[in-house]
């Protein structure tokens, strides 16, 4: 009596189970794709079946400099690595598409045009790394000094405080400041005068 | 059993399954002509034809569905979808929310770029801040804007709105800040409104907007008498919905009022009962004919047809016959939740209300009285509610038993007022005085029982298997049937079983979740021990001043559902608003135990908040080293890297740009298959991450940098990282521009799938040591 009641309890049990299992199997989302974790080498672009090359890029870009890049790799791309064009930059979007020669030098052009109004924003950045005269370290007030290449106002500011206590005798006593390291002076030495 | 019921059930599920049975419609037509050949050769036997009833039942739900599912017209304005049109059309529907009404308009004429077209079809239309009864249904008004699809489940939800508006034959929708009002509505159709607003503006004028709200949902319901949020949310924390939807109550209590007055005048009964019909549905057109309403109005017919004929009609037909008369006009009725709801209270009402009151007999009379029917409701509505929502109110007896008792009285006065309204003003007034205060008294209690600690339980929302098998333990609780005790024993011994097979059917080791929070990024990964969070989406401002962000909107619902209670380790990759925002509320709902940030992420005022609140919560913040190491477990690990550093000194001076470059950026490593979580890094932290010692950039799931932005992802990283499958985290058109279309073409030429979360929805990427499945909300 007890067996029969248990076996049918259990069965039916087995049976409810496995419809709801089918039912969450069929109604449950499917992933749409399953892939090995490595990919196979003629899938995916790797540096060993795409040849390098080196290319110089010069002029109105943010980063001049020696590249390195895949050949058959778009202008585009490059420009891209060298952090992109400054907004002087004479380019024709059709240039951008051009593909690279090996060991080719790109040198892109600036705008021979004189701009009326002078830039704002990024452009102010951009001509902070030329500017025209040299900076005299005696006498140069705030402003001026903010205009050297990785000189903030803070870092102004302590070179006013600085040059205060100890007036400049030579270039390299600059390096006195604290939070200018031969790295830093080494790049606005060129653009300084006492 | 009774044969209607059986092919009542029978149609249902041929509805519900349509999609699935579609394919093999033969095998029910062999089953029809199996079942008519048993009949025809042993008549004596039943089953035959029993066999030959349901299978043709069946049938009849799998094929009329799919043709009676509304498809947008050859004119439909859903052809327009994403292009700027100045739109005009007659107001169908309209309901009013709290902040924006919602309306349903019937397109007539479309003019895009000059051009004009004719258009026959509806779309769902938002309008802000209108004043209340400003706008009519039946007016023409005119729109401008651009039209856009319905929104899907974008992060593995189970209700899709689109879905939704489809249902009921809208296929586009339109967000406008402005309308014109071309011509008011006309004769005929203006009754509604009018009787309407008659029967309302009374309430106004003599009571708070509160009170005269929620008397007004009352006897109208909420579709037309909106009640305020914050009233809203408390209702919903009692788990008292329902008494703000209009339901059998109202319908009922016309019908007998008619009935009672034409019977004492002594009118012949086919006159009263034609006389009660027509002022049910009258009231149904009155309260914009919700799903709810319309089934009892169907009961309250069937009962009425009886009372012509000097019948008595039992309750348990007339409710399955009427369910099946509206699910015969439009399928579709079933997947509307109001329906739904509706059906399962009264259907638990009939069945089970008087076995429980006996049931409960030890209490006293008035208790068992009322406790009987309010349990046998909340019982058949509660599987529903758990597979829907995941939530459970755990004050519902206290307040529906409070809640009964008041919104009975509460009903015949705003009834009585709303009558007496017609008389004099000065009568309404009067009456609506005491209603004034039971209704305050209402309100201020539900207010005080919302303080209790935790009135609303959330848990994960209950599978589809779990929803049958708890209905089927209900009707065999309640209903007589052969080997009962043996069946009831089996489902329940059924429940842990399944529930152990389908932990083990959906395992997986590590399962990585970038989920769709618009323009933002937020990546949920899962382990059998930890939940790591990496960023929570964007922060907002609401036109009211309000803060909104994403945690609130995707990723505390995405939690829910998933079941999750603590986080683990959140993880910041830098202190943009569109990668923390949605902490904001993350924090206060959830637990989070350690937070991970890089120490140099600005100071700004609001981040130096979200760390505040953090720490508050009890939160520990913890900046990582470069290159630092968390072994998750034997074989996952996450690695973290910084590659930039504010005391850096060669760094590109603009503020924003220096934070976008130091973001943390993290590996998921499990065993082969690997994950890079980029943050917003651009080329040159690119070039300084691929220059860190020890770094490893191979990847196979890759969290592309600064939601595909030109600036990065340039080629030396991608040939780098090699990744098999790129994941962008944009929201639908946003105003940066994301993803530059050129770095898209880039992965895409180098072999690697491109999942954009506003194309695709959520993705979400399962691993498992050597092989990973990869599945997205939205199926292209």
């Amino acid at each position: 009596m007890y067996t029969r009641f248990i076996c049918m309890t259990l069965s039916f049990s087995a049976l409810f189970t496995s419809l709801g299992l089918g039912l969450e199997y069929l109604y449950s989302p499917k992933p749409l794709l399953i892939a090995e974790a490595h990919a196979k080498s003629e899938t995916a672009p790797s540096t060993v079946t795409q040849p390098l090359t080196q290319v110089l890029i010069t002029g109105a870009v943010n980063k001049p400099g020696l590249y390195e890049l895949p050949l058959g790799s778009r202008l585009d791309d490059l420009i891209s690595l060298a952090m992109g064009l400054s907004p002087s930059a004479d380019l024709s979007p059709a240039d951008l598409l051009r593909r690279i020669e090996p060991g080719e030098v790109v040198h892109v052009q600036a705008k021979t045009t004189v701009a009326i109004k002078p830039p704002k924003g990024k452009a102010q950045s951009s001509s902070k790394t030329q500017p025209t005269k040299k900076i005299q370290i005696r006498t140069a007030g705030l402003n001026e000094l903010t205009q050297l290449p990785g000189i903030g106002p803070a870092l102004a500011k302590r070179i006013l405080d600085y040059r205060q206590a100890h007036p400049f005798q030579r270039l390299e006593d600059m390096l006195q400041v604290k939070g200018i390291g031969p790295k830093t002076f080494a790049k606005m030495k060129g653009q300084l005068s006492l | 059993m009774n044969p209607l019921y059986l092919m009542t059930l029978a149609y249902a599920l041929g509805i519900l399954l349509s999609s699935s049975l579609w394919p093999c419609w033969w095998i029910f037509v062999a089953l029809i002509a199996l079942g008519l050949w048993r009949y025809t050769y042993a008549r004596q036997q039943p089953y035959g034809l029993m066999l030959a009833g349901l299978s043709l039942a069946v049938l009849l739900g799998v094929v009329w569905t799919p043709l009676r599912q509304p498809a947008p017209a050859v004119d439909d304005p859903s052809h327009f979808i994403g292009q700027s049109v100045v739109l005009s059309g007659r107001i169908q529907e309209m309901q009013w929310q709290e902040q924006q009404v919602k309306l349903t308009l019937l397109a007539e004429e479309l003019s895009q770029n000059q051009q004009l077209h004719l258009l026959s079809g509806k779309i769902r239309l938002g309008l802000k801040q209108v004043p209340l009864g400003q706008l009519h249904v039946g007016d023409r008004i005119q729109v401008a804007g651009r039209l856009q699809a319905p929104s899907q489940a974008q992060n593995f939800e189970r209700f899709s709105y689109r879905d939704y508006l489809a249902r009921q034959g809208v296929f586009t929708q339109l967000y406008a800040r402005d309308f014109k009002l071309l011509s008011q509505a006309q004769g005929s159709q203006t009754w509604l409104p009018r009787v309407r607003q008659f029967l309302l503006a009374g309430f106004d004028s003599h009571l708070a907007p509160a009170q005269a709200r929620v008397l007004g949902s009352l006897i109208l319901g909420e579709g037309v008498s909106p009640v305020p949020s914050e009233v809203k949310l408390n209702f919903q924390n009692l788990g008292l919905q329902h008494v703000l939807a209009v339901s059998g109550f109202q319908v009922q209590l016309v019908m007998l009022a008619i009935l009672w007055v034409f019977q004492k005048c002594g009118c012949p009964r086919w006159f009263t009962a034609i006389l009660a019909a027509l002022s049910v549905w009258c009231f149904v057109a009155l309260t914009g004919a919700p799903a709810s309403v319309l089934r009892a109005a169907m009961v309250a017919t069937l009962f009425l047809l009886g009372y012509a004929c000097f019948r008595k009609l039992s309750a348990l037909p007339a409710l399955v016959l009427a369910a099946l008369l509206i699910l015969l006009w439009q399928p579709q009725y079933i997947f509307d939740l109001g329906f739904a709801f509706s059906c399962l209270a009264t259907l638990g009402l009939i069945i089970s209300a008087q076995v429980l009151q006996t049931r409960l007999s030890g209490l006293p009379l008035f208790l068992s009285g009322a406790l009987g029917p309010l349990l046998a409701a909340q019982l058949w509505v509660l599987p529903l509610q758990f597979y829907f929502f995941g939530q459970f109110s755990w004050l519902f007896l206290p307040a529906n038993l409070v809640a009964g008792l008041f919104t009975t009285l509460l009903t015949w006065l705003a009834l009585a007022a709303a009558l007496a309204g017609a008389l004099s003003s000065f009568m309404q007034g009067l009456i609506l005085i005491p209603a004034g205060w039971v209704a305050s008294c209402f309100l201020s209690l539900g207010q005080l029982l919302v303080q209790l600690p935790q009135p609303l339980w959330s848990f994960r929302p209950i599978d589809l298997s779990f929803l049958v098998l708890a209905y089927l333990i209900l009707a065999l609780s309640f209903a007589k049937c052969m080997y009962r005790p043996q069946l009831i024993l089996a489902l329940l011994l059924s429940a842990p079983v399944l529930s152990a097979g389908l932990q083990f059917q959906r395992a997986c080791p590590v399962k990585v979740t970038y989920l769709s929070v618009g323009q933002g990024d937020a990546t949920l990964i899962q382990t059998p021990d930890q939940v790591i969070l990496i960023d929570a989406g964007p922060r907002w401002k609401k036109a009211n001043g309000e803060f909104d962000d994403a945690g609130k909107r995707a990723i505390l619902p995405f939690l829910q559902q998933a079941g999750i209670k603590q986080i683990d380790l959140a993880i910041l990759s830098h202190a943009h608003l569109d990668h923390y925002g949605g902490f904001f509320s993350i924090a206060e709902a959830v637990p989070i135990r350690q937070f991970v940030a890089a120490p140099d992420q600005g100071d700004s005022s609001q981040y130096q908040g979200l760390l505040k609140r953090l720490t508050q919560h009890g939160t520990q913040v913890i900046a990582p080293a470069n290159g630092s190491l968390l072994a998750l477990n034997s074989q996952t690990r996450l690695v973290f890297w910084q590659a930039l550093h504010s005391d850096d000194e060669d760094i590109v001076s603009q503020a924003s740009h220096d934070l976008n470059n130091r973001s943390l950026v993290i590996q998921l490593i499990h065993q082969e298959v690997r994950f890079l979580f980029a943050g917003d890094i651009e080329a040159e932290g690119e070039q300084a991450l691929l220059a860190q010692p020890g770094f490893q950039p191979q990847a196979t799931v890759l969290k592309v940098p600064h939601h595909g932005s030109k600036t990065s992802s340039g080629l030396a990283f991608m040939h780098a990282v090699q990744p098999r499958e790129a994941i962008v985290s944009v929201g639908e058109r946003n105003r940066f521009r994301h993803p530059a279309p050129a770095v898209i073409r880039r992965y895409q030429e180098s072999g690697t799938r491109v999942w954009r979360t506003d194309q695709a929805g959520a993705v979400c990427v399962c691993s498992r040591g050597r092989s990973y499945e990869i599945l997205s909300a939205i199926a292209s």
